[in-house]
C-alpha cells in the first residue's frame, strides 16, 4: 500500500513559507549556474554549504540543494542552445540541433521546448520516484561491470551514428575521443598513460574543459574568421515561442525521452549522458525525416533535454533508498546531509520521514517553479543573440575561462582549454564533427573500466557479457543495431547505383 | 579542401604511431592473460592508423575547385584571440581575476575588434565589476585575488 | 556602547585600512586573514567532508574564517604541489596529508616534490582504517568461513577502490597471510567499490568506515575484520590480528600540513587550535555521523607516525609485488 499519508505530510512541509522560499532560491541559483558554463551543481552545492548550516533544518537545506541540482539541469540547456557550450556532459547532445535552431533564428522555440520538455520529464521522473523507487533501486545495484560494458557499447554505437557527415571522419573523431579519455592514470592497473611527464595530466582531462574548448572556444575562433561587425544570427529572431507544429512534432519525443531518462538515470555513473544519447538516437531512428537531425530538428532538442531532466530526478532514487550517491552532485548533497546528522539510505524513510517526503514533495513544486521562472526568460535569452558579436565573443570567452578555472581551481586547465579550443576550431574548418568525439571521451573510460573489470571477475572469459541476462540482451541489441545499419547502407548503395544521387 | 584533409590524415597517422609506440614500449598490452594498460590504446592506435590512411586515400587527387583553407588574413583574428587567452592564463593567478578580466575584455575589444578605446574601457570595467559581483559576492567562488589580496 | 568599545571599533577600522595599504604590516599578527584549507580532492569525498566539518566548527576557535578550496584533478598531486609552492606563512594549509598520495604513491611513481621534505606536518585529525566486508546475505559469517571457502577456490575476487592503494594493499596482505589467491578488482573509487559489493558483483570487498558504515547500519553489508592494531572506534568489528592474521596497515590518514619554511610558532598555533576543535562536542557528534574516528596527533608525533606508515607501505608493495604498470 502506498503511503499517501507520507506524501501529504511531505506537501505540508514543502508548502511552508520557508521551504517554498528556499526551493525558489535553490531553483534560481541552479538556473543561474546552469547558464554559467563550468560552474557545476556539485561545486555550487559545496559553496552553499555554509548557508545550509545557517538554515539549520536538514529538510530545508536539502530542498534548497535539490533545487540547485535540478535547476542546473534545467539551465544547462540554455548555453548549449544559444552559444554551443555544453555546461555538462548530458547537454552535448542538445548542442547538435539546439545551436542549429538558434542560428536559424529559432532559439526561442528550442529554449521553449526544452523548458516544457524538462517540466514534463521532471514531473514524470518525480512520479516514478514517488511510486516505484525501492524496487528500481534494487535492480540498479545489480548492474555490474558487464552490464555497464554492454550499455556503453550501445552508447558508443549511437555516438558514431550521431553525425551526419562522412563515416570515416565520424569514426576518427570517436577514436580520438576514446584516446583522449585515456590520458592519465589507467583506472585498473594504475599505470600513467600519455601524460609525457606532466603531473597535471595524471588525473586525466576534465570533461568541462574539453567540452568548452571543442565547442565553445572552437566556435568563437571560427566565427572570428568572418568579417568584423556582423551579428551571430543574421536572420531576425523570429517567433519567440514554439509553434503548435513544434509541439505536435515533439510531444512523443518528450514522452520517450522522459521514460528513457528515468530508467537510465537510476544507474550510478554516466546515467544522464547515456540517457540523452539514447534518446537522441531513438528520435533519429523513429523520425520520418532523419536527414533534418543535426540541421535543427526540434525533436533532437526535446527528446534529450527531457531525458536528462528525468534522469536528474531518478538519480535521487539510489541516494534516498540505498544511500548510494550516483554522481558528483548527489554525492555533495549526501555529504551535506551527513554533516547535518541525517544519513540518507534505507532508514531515511523510518528515521526522517519529513526529509524523505519533504524533498519529494518539494520537487513537484520546484519543477513548477522552474517552468514559471524559465518561460519568461526564454524571450530574454533569445534576445541575447542580438548583441553584436564583437561584444558577445569576449563575454563568452570570459565565462568559459572563469568556468574552466573554477572546476579544479587550476590554471593548467586554462591551457588545456586553449589547446582543445584550437583543435575544435581546426575540426570545424576541416568538417569534422566534434559531438561524437566528446561523447566517446565521456563513455571511453566507463567502457574500458567495465571491460577490464568484467574480465577480471570472469578470469578472462568473455562469456560473461553474454551469459548474464541484462548485458546479454543489450549485446544482442548492439549486434542488431550494427546489422540494421549495414543493411540500410547496403540498400541505399544499391538504390544509388540504380539512381545516381549526389555523393557527399 | 582535399589538401587539408590529406595533411590531417598524415597528422593522425603520426598520432596513431605515437599511441602504438607508447602502448608497446611504455604500457602493457597483455597483463598476465588479461588486457593491460596498453591493450585498448594499441587497438585504437591500429584503428586510427587505418582510418587515417582511408582519409588520405579518399582525398587523393586535385581539388575540383581551388579554395585555400584560410582566406587571405582570415587567421589573424583567431590567432590574436588565442594569444589573449594565453595572456589571461599567465596573468590570472598573479594579477588576480578582477584585473585579468578587465584586461581580457579591454584588450580583446581594442586588438581583435579594433574598437575606440572608450568603447573598450567601459565594457572592460563592466565585465570586471559584473564578474566580481556574480562570482565574488553572490556565489563566493574562491577565484584568485592576486595582487589585490589583502 | 561604552567608550572603550568605540575606541576598539575605531582602532579596528584604522588597523584594517592600514592593513589594506600595507599588507606587510598586517602579517605581523597571525592570523589576520582567511586561512585556506586546500583539499586536493573533489567536493563530496570523505576528505572534503572532513574539511568542511572542521570549517563548520572553526568560527568558535579561529578569529579568521577557514575556507575550503578544492584543487582536485591530476590524481591529487597538483593540489599538493600548489601547497608546496605557496608561501610558508600559515595561510595555505594542505588538508588530507597522510593519504595514499603521501604514503603509497611515492613508492610507485616519481612526484614533483618530496612529501616529507617539502611539507611539514601540523597534526593528524583522523585515520581511515580498512574494513573487510561481505554482503549481509552472504554465506560467510566470520573471517574463518571466508578463508576456508577462498582456499578451496582457484579464483576469488574482491572490489577495491584503486589498484595499489590502501584497501588493495590490505586485502592482498590478508590473502597472502591466509594463503589464498586473490584477484582484486579496482573500481573507480571507494564508493563504487562498495556499490559493487552490495550488488554481489564480487566475493568480498570493503573500504574505509565512512564508506561501509551506512551500508552496515542498513544491514546490507556485514563487516568481518578491520586492518588496525586495535579496534576502530568507528566500526564494531574485531581486528584481523585478533582473528589470527597479521594484517595491520595505516589505512588512509587524514592530517594537515604546511609548506616547509613555515615558522614553528605558526605550526604550534594551528596544531593547538585543531586540537581544540577535535574536542568540540559538535565536531565529535558530526564525526560520529560521518563514520570518521577522531584520532588527534600533534606535529612531532605525527611526523614519526607518517614515516613509519610510509616505510611499511614501501615494504608491503615490494613484498606483495604490487606494481602499477
Amino acid at each position: 500500500m502506498f503511503d499517501f499519508h507520507g506524501l501529504f505530510t511531505g506537501f505540508d512541509i514543502a508548502f511552508s513559507l520557508v521551504n517554498l522560499l528556499y526551493a525558489f532560491i535553490g531553483a534560481l541559483v541552479g538556473t543561474a549556474i546552469g547558464v554559467l558554463p563550468g560552474l557545476g551543481p556539485a561545486a555550487t552545492i559545496a559553496l552553499l554549504l555554509p548557508v545550509s548550516y545557517k538554515i539549520g533544518s536538514p529538510v530545508t537545506s536539502i530542498i534548497m540543494m535539490a533545487g540547485v541540482y535540478y535547476g542546473a539541469m534545467y539551465g544547462g540547456s540554455t548555453t548549449s542552445i544559444l552559444l554551443n557550450i555544453p555546461g555538462e556532459a548530458a547537454s552535448v547532445v542538445t548542442c547538435m540541433d539546439g545551436y542549429q535552431m538558434a542560428k536559424k533564428g529559432r532559439a526561442g522555440a528550442a529554449l521553449g521546448i526544452a523548458a516544457i520538455g524538462s517540466f514534463v520529464a521532471g514531473t514524470i521522473g518525480i512520479l516514478g520516484l514517488t511510486f516505484i523507487a525501492p524496487p528500481l533501486a534494487e535492480i540498479a545495484i545489480r548492474f555490474g561491470p558487464p552490464e555497464y560494458f554492454a550499455l556503453t557499447v550501445l552508447g558508443l554505437l549511437m555516438a558514431t551514428y550521431l553525425g551526419g557527415g562522412s563515416a570515416i571522419k565520424g569514426l576518427i573523431m570517436v577514436v580520438v575521443g576514446l584516446l583522449m579519455g585515456m590520458i592519465g592514470l589507467d583506472p585498473i592497473s594504475g599505470a600513467v598513460r600519455f601524460t609525457f611527464g606532466n603531473v597535471n595530466l595524471q588525473g586525466g582531462i576534465d570533461f568541462v574543459t574539453v567540452a568548452m574548448g571543442m565547442f565553445g572556444v572552437g566556435e568563437i575562433l571560427y566565427n572570428l574568421e568572418k568579417t568584423e561587425g556582423v551579428q551571430l544570427v543574421t536572420d531576425k529572431v523570429k517567433n519567440l515561442w514554439p509553434t503548435l507544429a513544434d509541439f505536435v512534432r515533439s510531444r512523443w519525443a518528450i514522452v520517450r525521452g522522459s521514460v528513457i531518462g528515468f530508467l537510465v538515470g537510476i544507474l550510478p555513473g554516466g546515467g544522464a549522458v547515456l540517457s540523452s544519447l539514447l534518446s537522441y538516437a531513438t528520435e533519429k531512428k523513429v523520425s520520418k525525416h532523419p536527414e533534418e537531425f543535426g540541421q535543427g530538428a526540434i525533436e533532437g532538442v526535446a527528446g534529450p533535454e527531457s531525458a536528462n531532466n528525468a534522469a536528474a530526478s531518478s538519480s535521487f532514487i539510489p541516494l534516498l533508498t540505498l544511500g548510494i550517491p550516483s554522481n558528483a552532485s548527489i554525492a555533495m548533497i549526501f555529504a551535506a546531509l551527513l554533516i547535518q546528522g541525517v544519513t540518507p539510505g534505507p532508514f531515511l524513510l523510518k528515521e526522517h520521514p519529513d526529509v524523505f517526503w519533504g524533498v519529494i514533495a518539494s520537487m513537484y513544486i520546484g519543477n513548477a517553479m522552474l517552468l514559471v521562472l524559465n518561460l519568461p526568460l526564454v524571450g530574454v535569452w533569445a534576445q541575447l543573440l542580438r548583441v553584436p558579436y564583437a561584444y558577445l565573443a569576449p563575454i563568452i570567452a570570459l565565462f568559459t575561462l572563469i568556468g574552466v578555472y573554477s572546476v579544479n581551481n587550476s590554471a593548467f586547465d586554462i591551457w588545456l582549454l586553449i589547446v582543445t579550443g584550437i583543435l575544435g576550431y581546426l575540426a570545424r574548418k576541416l568538417n569534422f564533427e566534434t559531438g561524437p568525439l566528446l561523447l566517446a571521451f565521456v563513455l571511453g573510460p566507463i567502457l574500458e573500466r567495465a571491460l577490464r573489470q568484467s574480465l577480471l571477475i570472469s578470469a578472462g572469459s568473455p562469456a560473461i557479457f553474454f551469459a548474464r541476462p541484462i548485458s546479454g540482451a543489450m549485446m544482442a541489441a548492439a549486434v542488431l543495431f550494427i546489422l540494421g545499419n549495414l543493411w540500410a547502407s547496403w540498400k541505399k548503395s544499391r538504390e544509388s547505383k540504380v539512381q545516381p544521387a549526389s555523393v557527399s | 579542401m582535399k589538401k587539408g584533409q590529406r595533411i590531417t590524415g598524415i597528422v593522425l597517422l603520426a598520432v596513431a604511431g605515437l599511441v602504438i609506440q607508447q602502448a608497446i614500449f611504455v604500457l602493457r598490452i597483455n597483463d598476465g592473460g588479461q588486457p593491460g594498460s596498453g591493450f585498448l590504446p594499441f587497438g585504437l592506435g591500429i584503428i586510427l592508423a587505418a582510418l587515417a590512411i582511408a582519409l588520405i586515400a579518399v582525398n587523393l587527387g586535385p581539388d575540383a575547385e581551388k579554395s585555400a583553407l584560410w582566406a587571405a588574413g582570415a587567421w589573424v583574428r583567431p590567432l590574436l584571440s588565442v594569444l589573449l587567452f594565453a595572456a589571461y592564463a599567465l596573468a590570472l593567478e598573479k594579477l588576480g581575476y578582477i584585473i585579468s578580466v578587465f584586461a581580457l575584455v579591454f584588450l580583446w575589444l581594442m586588438v581583435v575588434e579594433r574598437k575606440k578605446w572608450l568603447q573598450a574601457v567601459i565594457p572592460g570595467i563592466l565585465s570586471a565589476v559584473g564578474v566580481w559581483m556574480i562570482f565574488g559576492l553572490l556565489l563566493n567562488v574562491p577565484l584568485p585575488m592576486g595582487i589585490l589580496a589583502r | 556602547m561604552n567608550k572603550r568599545r568605540i575606541l576598539v571599533l575605531v582602532l579596528t577600522v584604522l588597523a584594517l585600512s592600514v592593513a589594506a595599504v600595507f599588507p606587510a604590516l598586517a602579517a605581523e599578527k597571525y592570523p589576520s586573514k582567511p586561512i585556506e584549507l586546500i583539499v586536493p580532492y573533489s567536493a563530496g569525498g570523505s576528505t572534503d567532508v572532513l574539511a568542511r566539518a572542521i570549517a563548520k566548527v572553526a568560527p568558535k576557535y579561529f578569529d579568521v574564517p577557514l575556507v575550503v578550496v578544492n584543487k582536485a584533478g591530476g590524481g591529487a598531486i597538483p593540489g599538493r604541489d600548489y601547497v608546496v609552492q605557496s608561501k610558508p606563512d600559515g595561510y595555505i594549509l594542505l588538508f588530507g596529508y597522510g593519504s595514499g598520495e603521501d604514503l603509497v604513491v611515492p613508492h610507485e611513481r616519481p612526484l614533483p616534490f618530496d612529501t616529507f621534505k617539502d611539507l611539514l606536518p601540523v597534526c593528524r585529525i583522523s585515520q581511515h582504517s580498512v574494513v573487510l566486508a561481505v554482503p549481509a546475505d552472504s554465506q560467510f559469517k566470520t573471517l574463518k568461513d571466508l578463508v576456508t571457502w577462498a582456499k578451496s577456490r582457484p579464483h576469488v575476487t574482491a572490489a577495491v577502490s584503486t589498484k595499489g592503494a590502501a584497501v588493495d594493499i590490505a586485502f592482498q596482505l590478508f590473502a597472502k597471510e591466509a594463503g589464498f589467491k586473490l584477484t582484486s578488482i579496482p573500481m573507480s573509487g571507494g564508493s563504487d567499490a562498495v556499490t559493487a559489493l552490495t550488488g554481489h558483483q564480487v566475493d568480498f570487498g570493503g573500504g574505509h568506515p565512512s564508506e561501509v558504515l551506512p551500508h552496515i547500519k542498513a544491514d546490507r553489508l556485514r563487516p568481518l575484520a578491520v586492518a588496525l592494531a586495535e579496534r576502530d572506534p568507528a566500526v564494531d568489528v574485531p581486528t584481523f590480528k585478533e582473528q589470527g592474521y597479521d594484517v595491520v596497515t595505516a589505512g588512509s590518514v587524514k592530517g594537515i600540513a604546511v609548506p616547509k619554511g613555515t615558522p614553528r610558532a605558526i605550526i604550534d598555533y594551528l596544531a593547538d587550535k585543531f586540537h581544540q576543535i577535535t574536542r568540540d562536542p559538535e565536531f565529535i557528534s558530526m564525526m560520529k555521523d560521518l563514520g570518521q574516528p577522531i584520532l588527534y596527533m600533534g606535529p612531532d608525533e605525527y611526523a614519526g607516525f607518517l614515516k613509519k606508515g610510509f616505510d611499511q607501505y614501501g615494504n608491503l608493495l615490494k613484498e606483495l609485488k604490487i606494481e602499477t604498470k
